[in-house]
């Protein structure tokens, strides 16, 4: 494992004097999504999407790493699109899609934290919500890092003039997920 | 399991298989003697112990099938062909849509639940198992070495390429100084990794995948051996051109056009000569099927079909899952669940003819006893988008009595309203 960190650091290094991934901080306070969508967040997260293979309206935040907290905030999907960009041709990853049904975007979303790696992934509870006055899905979800720990989540999804808007949290279940899910549901609240 | 860790193991693989080669030659008829363990104190003792790190990560992956009845029969099948390495094999059974098995020196198998969804009897299971107890059984993880000293650079290459989940873990985040190092950044990159596992391994397949006389000696040792099990001859060359049909049937062209055929990090290309060379073995494949074989055998994995197939979905390649239902439909049998995976196929692939194939499909599973809830929520879904408002009512209406408590009840009640509603102008 030593000899992994080494690599890993070299590549750190690598990347951070390239400067076209870098970690950004997210401070509390008011954020727009996607076109003029207003939210706010009630603290501080950092942005570490260009270190991830998300597609460009796709923002990443954490606050301990990704392995303890992920948000995933998806400001307006086209078709075609999907939470992250697929490694080739042979390999697509879930895309949005033109008039999906909301069990479809409900499928997309869980198929979305598989294809994260996630394994054995569930949807639970399901409840009608609100995405800056139009119909939302707010989708709770159970899932299994690949070493077999439990991850809890929860989203948010809208379909807003074709568009796909997605707010997905994902930590562990044990601590992790209560800690910040406050602070999650404050932002679910503000883009209400 | 992580890139890291499966390179880590197959380090082990080849490095011990080498060091056991003189032990392996002295067995009779160049088979490794049951039982062989490294000298303690040993280097090989090291790598074996690596092996058993390995499978014991196995243990508690997420993938690991919770059914210990479908191991335990896995486990007979393994003991049926190969007696006198029963007590050395262990048999993990991991839920991963791909056709593949593996054998480690240290007698850990991997079967993963493509190759148990595409056999279609026992036979073939037996045979492909077979064939993994005959690499172990020659020590074939020799060759596998030769190739990844050749290829080491490479290696490291795609090592630094995979490792960027460790990258985000180690640079920390808002509260970096709390960041617990070990297991976090092992989790990271597992979590980060996995689906580019299958992507990594795939480039893996091509540096460590056993050579072409090492797969024809298996071949051929595995068909000996099923066959002296009392299994039959024609079930490898059956499954293998089986197995070419579905690739021949894929969505994407890279996979249709390779020459070696089979999931694409399988570590054991099929190719037309190994199974030419099979059919001279056991006579041509496409005999009358074995329609006994082939229902008890659908009996013993029934209960995972649906998920399987909900995983094998996962793999987005509609033309290969398409491939699958008509085989696993040939019997008869199970209809209800594969023709709503067919359903689900042609709605996720959304081309041309599709969705008139999925509204039928989903038609069609609602006839048989065994369709799941969905198939009715689905057919609904799809009659309204054909503008079949009263079908779409009754097929909702038939939704909420198969699951009157589903999560998704409010989501149906409310589309029973607008579907009710007298229609906007
Ligand atoms: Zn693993
Ligand atoms: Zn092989």
């Amino acid at each position: 494992m030593s000899r992994q960190i080494r690599l890993t650091a070299t590549v750190l290094t690598l990347m951070l004097l390239t400067s076209c991934a870098s970690i950004t901080s997210v401070p509390a306070g008011p954020l727009t999504l996607g076109e003029g969508h207003p939210a706010t967040l009630d603290r501080e997260w950092s942005d570490i999407s260009t270190l991830t293979a998300r597609t460009p309206q796709v923002r990443v935040l954490t606050i301990d790493g990704l392995a303890l907290n992920r948000l995933y905030v998806a400001q307006g999907l086209k078709p075609g699109e999907g939470l992250t960009r697929p490694m080739a041709k042979d390999k697509p990853v879930p895309a949005y899609r033109k008039d999906m049904s909301p069990n479809e975007v409900i499928e997309f979303v869980s198929d979305s934290v598989a294809a994260q790696g996630y394994q054995r992934v569930e949807t639970g509870e399901l409840k009608p919500a609100r995405l800056w006055g139009k119909d939302a899905v707010r989708i709770e979800l159970t899932a299994k890092t690949e070493t077999g720990l439990e991850v809890s989540g929860v989203a948010e999804a809208a379909d807003i003039g074709g568009r796909l808007y997605l707010i997905l949290y994902l930590a562990p279940s044990e601590h992790y997920f209560n800690t910040y899910l406050p602070s999650v549901e404050a932002l679910f609240h503000s883009a209400a | 399991m992580t890139a890291g860790r499966r390179l880590a193991s197959l380090w082990a693989v080849a490095v011990f298989a080498s060091a056991a080669t003189p032990a392996a030659a002295a067995a009779p008829a160049g088979l490794r003697p049951p039982g062989l363990k490294p000298e303690p104190s040993s280097a090989e003792a090291g790598m074996w112990g690596e092996s058993d790190r390995e499978e014991a990560h196995v243990r508690t992956s997420a993938e690991l099938d919770q059914d210990p009845a479908l191991t335990a029969y896995v486990r007979g099948v393994v003991c049926k062909i190969a007696a006198e390495y029963c007590g050395e094999l262990r048999v993990y059974v991991l839920d991963r849509p791909f056709l593949n098995a593996t054998t480690a020196p240290n007698g850990y198998v991997e079967v993963w639940s493509g190759l148990m969804l595409r056999a279609q009897t026992e036979d073939e299971l037996a045979y492909v198992l077979g064939h993994e107890v005959s690499h172990f059984a020659r020590n074939h993880s020799i060759e596998r070495y030769r190739t990844l000293k050749t290829t080491s650079n490479v290696v490291l290459a795609l090592q630094v390429g995979v490792t960027l989940g460790a990258v985000v873990a180690m640079s920390g985040a808002a509260n970096s100084g709390t960041v617990n190092a070990g297991d976090t950044i092992d989790s990271i990159s597992r979590a980060a990794q996995s689906m580019n596992d299958l992507i990594y391994l795939a480039g893996m397949a091509r540096f460590y995948g056993f050579s072409r006389e090492n797969e024809t000696e298996a071949d051929r040792l595995g068909y000996e051996r099923a066959v002296a099990a009392g299994y039959s001859p024609s079930a490898g060359a059956d499954l293998w051109t089986y197995v070419v049909a579905e690739t021949n049937a894929s969505e994407f062209p890279t996979v249709r056009k390779a020459e070696a055929r089979g999931s694409v990090f399988n570590t054991h290309p099929i190719t037309a000569d190994r199974i030419a060379a099979l059919s001279n073995l056991g006579g041509p494949p496409g005999g009358a099927p074995n329609l006994t074989a082939r229902r008890s055998y659908r009996a013993t994995i029934r209960s995972h079909l649906g998920p399987w197939l909900k995983d094998d979905l996962r793999r987005r390649d509609f033309g290969e899952t398409l491939r699958l239902l008509d085989r696993l439909e040939e019997e008869g049998e199970d209809l209800g669940i594969l023709e709503f995976y067919r359903g689900e196929t042609h709605r996720l692939r959304r081309q041309d003819g599709d969705a008139a194939a999925a509204l039928s499909a989903y038609r069609a599973a609602t006839t048989h006893e065994d369709a799941p809830p969905a198939a009715w929520r689905e057919l609904a879904e799809a009659l309204r988008k054909q503008g079949d408002r009263p079908g779409a009512v009754q097929a909702l209406q038939a939704y909420l009595v198969h699951a009157p408590n589903a999560p998704d009840r409010w989501l149906a009640e409310a589309s029973l309203k607008s579907l009710t509603a007298p229609e906007s102008p």
